[in-house]
């Protein structure tokens, strides 16, 4: 009875400890950052911050697109390549008209809207594919995704012949450098704020969301129930290719160009952070809010680390140590609810 | 009485278990104490702050 009452305080010994275990990552980065920001005072200067908030923004895109396949029990592999095809598509048709080595010489200039809703279907039919593969020929999502991201990676390296795309517009690469009011409110900020609102919506009040965590907590429960869990996997990885193809639109903007490369490695980040961020690899549970600290974290360490002056291949030494100690506290938490 | 003042856990009004992918296969067969887990994720978060410290260490060389 004593235990009941003492576990019932929110800040009892044994609660700060739990939460302390769950969330030593994130924690254990803050800390670091805290040292680094110390040590270098330039770290929480002002251009730092808008470039954290830049590079959170387009990875947070992909990251909130990777947690649905992860809440139903499933993974996205193909993400980043997918991105990167995206990235390499808006590039091709969102060149300058006058531009010497033009992608397509004939093609005028097109309206962005149109380039980026033309990205958006091409994504989203390919994430449709690998939910249709997933929940109908019932392929481990692993073993599909898998395919498919070499298979996107090698249409792309065909269609593009492994050139970069460069010569952007001025209006399109605007998106990127652009603001409104502050400087620190760049439209790539303000599209992710705006896909993290609607997607907490999304998981939260609509029937949708139900459905999405049902299937992650127990898929023969919800079937029972009346789910139709084909159709829902069907639309989350639909949704999901959806979001790569902005994050890739996004990011060509940002960098200027894109290549086959664009994007490369995404998917792992995007895992990475929704993990630390409290998406369970088991499924069934995950927040947005969540997902935004998962990334924003994981950014705020690697920023650190080039602030620590922390030689390249050490920071891809300590990337993956943070991944693993993520997924053994996840495992934890799982054991220990046996 | 009894019955009253049981305590419902989570574990009680859980749905029965579905099917498993891959991960909750390994990790149900994965029969692993969790003091045994806890030192290794120590070992891991030794191994992390090595790597911190070496990567500086190259850095600045």
């Amino acid at each position: 009875m004593q235990t009941q009452v003492e576990n019932k305080n929110r800040f009892s010994a044994a609660n700060i400890k739990s939460m302390l275990r769950d969330n030593i990552i994130i924690v254990g980065i803050i800390l670091i950052s805290l040292a680094v920001g110390i040590a270098r005072p330039n770290f929480f200067s002002i251009g730092n911050i808008r470039n954290l908030i830049s590079n959170t923004a387009v990875r947070f895109i992909i990251a909130v697109g990777v947690s649905g396949c992860l809440i139903t029990k499933g993974t996205d592999l193909s993400a980043g390549r997918v991105a990167g095809f995206a990235a390499c598509l808006s590039a091709i048709f969102l060149q300058k008209g006058d531009y010497a080595d033009k992608f397509y010489p004939g093609i005028g200039e097109l309206p962005i809207i149109v380039v980026l809703l033309g990205v958006l279907a091409v994504c989203g039919f390919i994430g449709a594919v690998n939910g249709s593969i997933i929940s109908l020929f019932k392929v481990p999502p692993f073993i599909a995704t898998l395919g498919m991201q070499t298979l996107v990676y090698g249409i792309c390296l065909v269609y593009t012949g492994a050139m970069p795309i460069g010569g952007l517009r001025r209006d399109y690469t605007k998106l990127a450098t652009g603001y409104v009011g502050n400087r620190m409110f760049t439209y790539v900020f303000l599209i992710a704020l705006a896909v993290g609102i609607f997607m907490w919506f999304l998981y939260n009040k609509t029937r949708h969301g139900k459905y999405m965590y049902a299937i992650g907590g127990n898929e023969s429960a919800a079937e029972v129930a009346g789910v139709n869990c084909n159709k829902t996997k069907i639309l989350i990885y639909m949704l999901a290719g959806i979001l790569y193809g902005l994050c890739g639109f996004l990011m060509a903007a940002k960098s200027g160009g894109a290549s086959v490369n664009t994007a490369q490695g995404y998917e792992l980040e995007a895992i990475a952070g929704c993990t630390i961020g409290g998406v369970s690899v088991n499924g069934g549970v995950g927040k947005i809010s969540g997902i935004l600290i998962g990334v924003l974290v994981f950014e705020l360490l690697k920023i650190a680390m080039q602030f620590m002056g922390i030689e390249t291949s050490y920071t891809y030494i300590v990337q993956g140590l943070v991944i693993i100690i993520a997924v053994a506290l996840d495992l934890r938490k799982y054991l220990t609810k046996k | 009485m009894d019955e009253k003042n049981r305590v419902v856990t989570r574990d009680d009004n859980d749905a029965p278990k579905g099917p498993q992918n891959a991960k909750e296969r390994f990790y149900e067969k994965l029969r692993m104490p969790i003091p045994v887990l806890d030192a290794i994720i120590a070992v891991l978060v030794i191994a992390l702050i090595v790597a911190l410290v070496l990567g500086h260490i190259k850095g600045k060389a």
